[in-house]
């Protein structure tokens, strides 16, 4: 499985790479690890979720700015030990709770590249900000029976990064960096679901 | 890159992503699957309670059907029961030495509609027949249970009467009932595990 969805992944950078004329519009795609923090944390999942992604594109407008879109996507679980609880007036159920959460934002994003000077540096270093929104999925089970529930929410993000490119005369590189997403879900009695998130992968041109 | 391409790739990425979402109940044992639902009237005092005695068979339904019957899984339930019981300092009696405590055991298959729900007894009057308690003509009465979960597929519910009290109550009243739900419930081999879980989250059931 997870060879097909390498060559999956490949065959979609070749295929862009294909289309690429010049350097102003790139593409990256990110292996993303999220920190869960506030609420998701506190009262969903504790444990850091290494399923996840980040998809950038990016038009530059200047050498200081560039502007885009970026999805994302992150599964968290936990299954925690049987426990009793009261789920009712004179009511206890003893179970073994999973929860299962998945995020999916789409945000517009921007960049700020305090160097400028993206001919003479290797390194890029970036400030960036998101605003958007969030698909949430939520999914709770006690035993094998449980529940789930959409939500849409406004979501932002900050962070900040680098470029690297992978020599002096390409257009393609490494890219990493860290963010803070905040999304909505004002569901059930929960905060919002955010996380810390530390993302490194690769950017191509695509125009 | 034309339009459709672009939107294409987010879309292609999301559905990569999803696939490599990790299955909640794919992680489940056949433990981790069942959950024990108890519930109690708080006014109950079980050191008012000597005796006990059990019913010689189960209680099916089946798709709104019902009947009595005694395998071997019933068999390992009732005995079962009937160890957890006396470790709790009750002594078991035939029903016809008027026992304190009568214990009805239950096996629920796929059913069209909530029955487990507050209609169980209200709606049916209990489906085990209350002239096998040597109360005919009474109806089964007490608090309104298993509000939590509606039923779909399999259960087993153990429920404790008060017999003692029914002539001056009127009715013969459920002051306990026990809920297995999940995988493997109908096994000999996971009866006494099962009404042990039952039992232990109910401490107060306790000469």
């Amino acid at each position: 499985m997870k060879i097909k969805i390498s060559i999956l992944v490949c065959s979609i950078f070749l295929s862009i790479s294909a289309w690429s004329q010049q350097d102003r519009l790139h593409v990256s795609i990110q292996y993303n690890y999220a920190l869960p923090q506030g609420s998701l944390k506190n009262d969903v999942v504790e444990k850091g979720s290494g399923r996840g992604a980040v998809l950038d594109v990016q038009y530059k407008i200047n050498p200081l700015y560039s502007i885009g879109v970026g999805f994302g996507w992150q599964d968290y679980y936990e299954k925690f030990p049987r426990k009793e609880y009261q789920s009712g007036e004179n009511e206890i159920t003893s179970a073994v709770l999973t929860n299962s959460v998945q995020i999916i934002p789409v945000l517009a994003k921007g960049r700020f590249y305090p160097l400028g000077n993206e001919q003479k540096s290797m390194v890029q270093p970036y400030l960036s900000a998101g605003v958007g929104f969030s698909l949430i999925n939520f999914e709770q089970y006690l035993g094998q029976f449980g529940g789930s529930g959409n939500k849409l929410g406004f979501s932002w993000q900050g962070g900040a990064g680098a470029d690297i490119r992978f020599s002096k005369t390409s257009r393609a590189g490494f890219t990493a960096g860290v963010n803070y997403l905040n999304s909505s879900y004002k569901e059930f009695g929960f905060g919002n679901f955010n996380s810390i998130n530390i993302h490194a992968g690769i950017y191509i041109p695509m125009e | 890159m034309n339009s459709f391409q672009k939107i294409v790739w987010p879309v292609l990425f999301l559905l990569l992503m999803q696939s490599c979402r990790k299955d909640p109940l794919s992680d489940l044992t056949f433990d981790e699957s069942r959950i024990y639902v108890t519930n109690n009237d708080p006014d109950i005092n079980y050191t008012d309670y000597t005796s006990f005695s059990m019913g010689d068979s189960a209680v099916v339904i089946d798709n709104g059907f019902y009947y009595t019957e005694l395998t071997d899984v019933d068999q390992a339930y009732i005995d079962a029961i009937k160890s957890s019981m006396q470790a709790r300092g009750f002594v078991e009696v035939s029903k016809d030495d008027a026992p304190d405590l009568g214990i009805n055991l239950t096996r629920f298959y796929s059913t069209s509609t909530g029955i487990i729900d507050n209609g169980y007894w209200g709606g049916y009057g209990g489906y085990y027949d209350p002239y096998y308690w040597g109360y005919g003509g009474y109806g089964y009465g007490g608090a309104p249970f298993y509000t939590t979960y509606s039923y779909t597929e399999g259960a087993i519910t153990l429920d404790i009467l008060d017999l003692k009290n029914a002539t001056e109550n009127g009715t013969i009243n459920i002051i306990w009932n026990g809920l297995i739900r999940g995988s493997g419930i109908f096994s000999s081999t996971t009866a006494a595990g099962s009404v042990d879980a039952l039992f232990n989250q109910s401490p107060y059931i306790q000469r």
